[in-house]
């Protein structure tokens, strides 16, 4: 569990307060944990990425700063995925966007137009809109997460945002909600009435990538520490190997990590495991290179797809989906794996099968959630 | 600031006291031609230095040397007194008048700016602002960090940014590799034509396969890659091609494997003249691509017969398997 402060482990230099915000009870609890940092008020988002573009690198700099502010737009979004890939019809719930943890490869490094943590306060809101959307597709069994365009829990003992959404879910009939994390934060879960509906995940690494490209995320150990205290508590886990990382020890280091993961948890009460081999937009080429000159992240063969992005020869994925999807096997072989945005002739050669389409795949996924969990039946 | 005009003996400027120097590997030919035909027709600019023993150049040394290597013994300057101006002020007046009467290369740039930072301590903040938009430069601190370590550079790479006229952004990729590098680096691209694209894509790559297997760059340069560098019976242009495919195939060994053994298969289905079959890119889509041309019936016929042969080979069947 969590013995250091997050203000201590992610530096937390800054908060900026968004004026329409002053007063409000959510911004008033994040602000009493966040005592003896400076703070300014500011007119909205824009006058931060002001700020911190003054910085020499501002993205970094961002990683200090926190803006707590107000969602105007819409709270849920769908994965945006990638063109000629299969996607899950994830929807992307955005409450805290950009995220403390430093990860050489991480997409949002040059994705988002303000470098600062931003937390929307208008949580209440969020509900609402997941409410609507719920109800106008019943039959629908909705995945929604917090955990792509942030770390789920990194700041959770902060913001205590999973005391409303954890609860919130539990009384869904259509919906499945994740936390998706690189930390232990789970605290504030442990006594949370989930009723099976919240699924806490872990993206997990070998303890070398940790140590190289996962800048103040957690030890591989504290993950999945945490992991087992959340099983104990009845939570559904997920795990996602994602990116995965070819370097010539993968194998040795990966079966290791599924070793600790078996000695530790109980694969019956894992609901799904996702496998993605590191990709990256070109832009992010130059971003990693200037700001993690050591890492070696780039060095593989790692070449253009027909949707820009480039990836691991596909012989390299495909050997690597298939030895560790028989791993996992090994220990559970009823486990729900899917890869995250691959093609079919991908998921063919490595599972012998392909979903047809996107929503082929959203249809295996609430059939899984349905076998997995009485409530959902 | 008062300064004379005189007529110094050339033995008597110190030549070696580059301290106002921003010149770097000057063309004299030029210059040493018009000398010669019309005299020399700006005075250089001094100051008096050891209590007026001597001379330093403030601006002016290719006007000095051109007029050394023209055997002339004596040289039309503006003298200064040795306290004025003082050091910067000195400085400045070499900047405006180089910068006046021609243009700085990149390497002159980068000699001006690692100056102000190391020779005269000025704040980075004050160089970015107050001397890079006069140089041309983007007042940007993280631009000025890597301009004025251009002039670290072996002398080889430096003589080639200038010479070649190679960008602000290819020029610091050379500060990626070590001293020693750079050396053997410079050996291989003073025999190559490269525009600036394959320079990117070759230092790129060369900085990928030393660092990936932990070699100096002389040592990935030994053996083929070096006599492919040196075969004098091609052309620049040819050395330059095997270089970089030497270079992917070295920075990608699994998919220069794949493609080779495709074209093995391919050959091994004896398409013939006429018909041409491909693999996605980078084996990366799932349909192969077939062409084919034809002037007339029988050869189309020919053609659909010939593919239908192929449909039976196990070649094909062993191609679609690598490919898709």
């Amino acid at each position: 569990m969590g013995v250091i402060h997050p203000m201590a482990r992610y530096g937390v230099r800054r908060i900026f307060l968004d004026r329409r915000v002053i007063g409000d009870r959510v911004a008033e609890g994040i602000l009493n944990k966040l005592e003896g940092i400076p703070l300014a008020l500011v007119n909205g988002p824009q006058e931060v990425t002001r700020r911190l573009n003054a910085f020499e690198d501002p993205f970094a700099e961002g990683k200090h700063s926190l803006l707590i502010t107000r969602q105007k737009g819409d709270f849920v979004k769908g994965c945006p995925g990638t063109h000629h890939r299969i996607c899950c019809g994830y929807q992307i719930i955005n409450l805290v966007v950009n995220c403390p943890i430093d990860c050489s490869y991480c997409i949002l490094q040059g994705y988002l137009n303000n470098p600062a943590i931003t937390m929307y306060v208008n949580i209440d809101e969020l509900c609402a809109q997941v409410e609507g959307r719920l109800s106008g597709d019943p039959q629908r069994i909705f995945r929604l997460g917090t955990g792509e365009l942030a770390d789920s829990l990194a700041f959770d003992g902060m913001t205590r945002f999973s005391t409303v959404l954890v609860p919130f879910f539990a009384g869904k009939k259509n919906a499945i909600f994740e936390l998706k994390t690189k930390t232990d934060e789970v605290n504030n879960l442990l006594d949370l009435d989930h009723g099976g509906k919240t699924v806490v995940s872990w993206s997990i690494n070998p303890e070398k990538v940790i140590a190289e490209e996962e800048r103040n995320a957690s030890t591989l150990e504290e993950r999945l520490s945490a992991a087992e205290e959340c099983q104990q508590q009845g939570y559904p886990i997920g795990f996602h190997f994602d990116p995965l990382i070819y370097y010539s020890e993968w194998e040795r280091d990966y079966r290791e990590v599924i070793e600790k993961v078996f000695e530790r948890i109980d694969g019956k009460g894992i609901i799904w495991i996702s496998l993605g081999g590191f990709r990256f937009p070109p832009y992010l080429k130059p971003i990693i290179r200037n700001r993690f000159p050591a890492s070696k992240i780039l060095l593989g063969e790692l070449l253009p797809g027909n949707d820009g992005k480039f990836r691991y020869l596909k012989s390299i994925r495909v050997g690597m989906y298939r030895k560790i999807v028989g791993w996992l096997r090994d220990y559970e072989p009823s486990l729900f794996i899917y890869l995250c945005m691959e093609s079919r002739e991908v998921w063919e050669k490595v599972f012998g099968w392909s979903p047809q389409n996107n929503s082929a795949l959203d249809d295996r996924f609430s059939q899984r959630i349905r076998s997995f969990s009485p409530m959902y039946q | 600031m008062d300064r004379v005009f005189r007529k110094l003996r050339i033995d008597g400027i110190d030549s070696r006291d580059h301290f106002f120097s921003m010149t770097f590997s000057p063309n004299l030919e030029g210059l040493r031609r018009s000398i010669g035909h019309v005299g020399l027709l700006q005075p250089i600019i001094v100051r008096e230095k050891s209590h007026g023993v001597s001379y330093q150049v403030m601006s002016g040394f290719k006007r000095l040397t051109a007029c050394k290597q023209l055997g002339l013994k004596e040289i039309e300057a503006f003298s200064y007194i040795e306290s004025e101006p003082n050091d910067l002020e000195g400085f400045h007046m070499a900047l405006h008048e180089n910068l006046t009467t021609r243009g700085l290369n990149l390497i002159e740039k980068s000699m001006v700016l690692h100056k102000l930072i190391h020779q005269f301590g000025l704040p980075k903040e004050s160089i970015a602002r107050d001397y890079m938009p006069m140089l041309g430069l983007q007042p940007n601190p993280k631009i000025l960090e890597k301009v004025s370590q251009l002039v670290t550079l072996r002398a080889g790479i430096k003589r080639y940014i200038v010479e070649e006229e190679v960008s602000f952004g290819n020029a610091v990729q050379f500060l990626e590799f070590a001293a020693e590098d750079q050396a053997e680096i410079g050996r291989l691209i003073s025999k190559l034509k490269l525009g600036e694209n394959t320079l990117k894509e070759v230092l790129g790559l060369l900085r990928e396969i030393s660092v990936r297997d932990g070699l100096k760059v002389g040592e990935l340069f030994k053996g083929e890659m070096e006599g492919i560098a040196s075969d004098t019976t091609n052309s620049k242009v040819h050395k330059t091609n095997r270089v970089r495919k030497r270079l992917q195939e070295m920075r990608y060994p699994r998919l220069t494997e794949l493609e080779k053994t495709f074209h093995e298969k391919r050959k091994g289905l004896g398409l013939g003249p006429g018909i041409s079959l491909h693999c996605p890119p980078y084996f990366e889509g799932n349909k192969l691509r077939v062409e084919f041309r034809f002037g007339n019936v029988g050869e189309f016929k020919a053609i659909i017969s010939k593919l239908m042969a192929v449909s039976e080979q196990k070649e094909l069947g062993e191609m679609l398997e690598l490919a898709l």
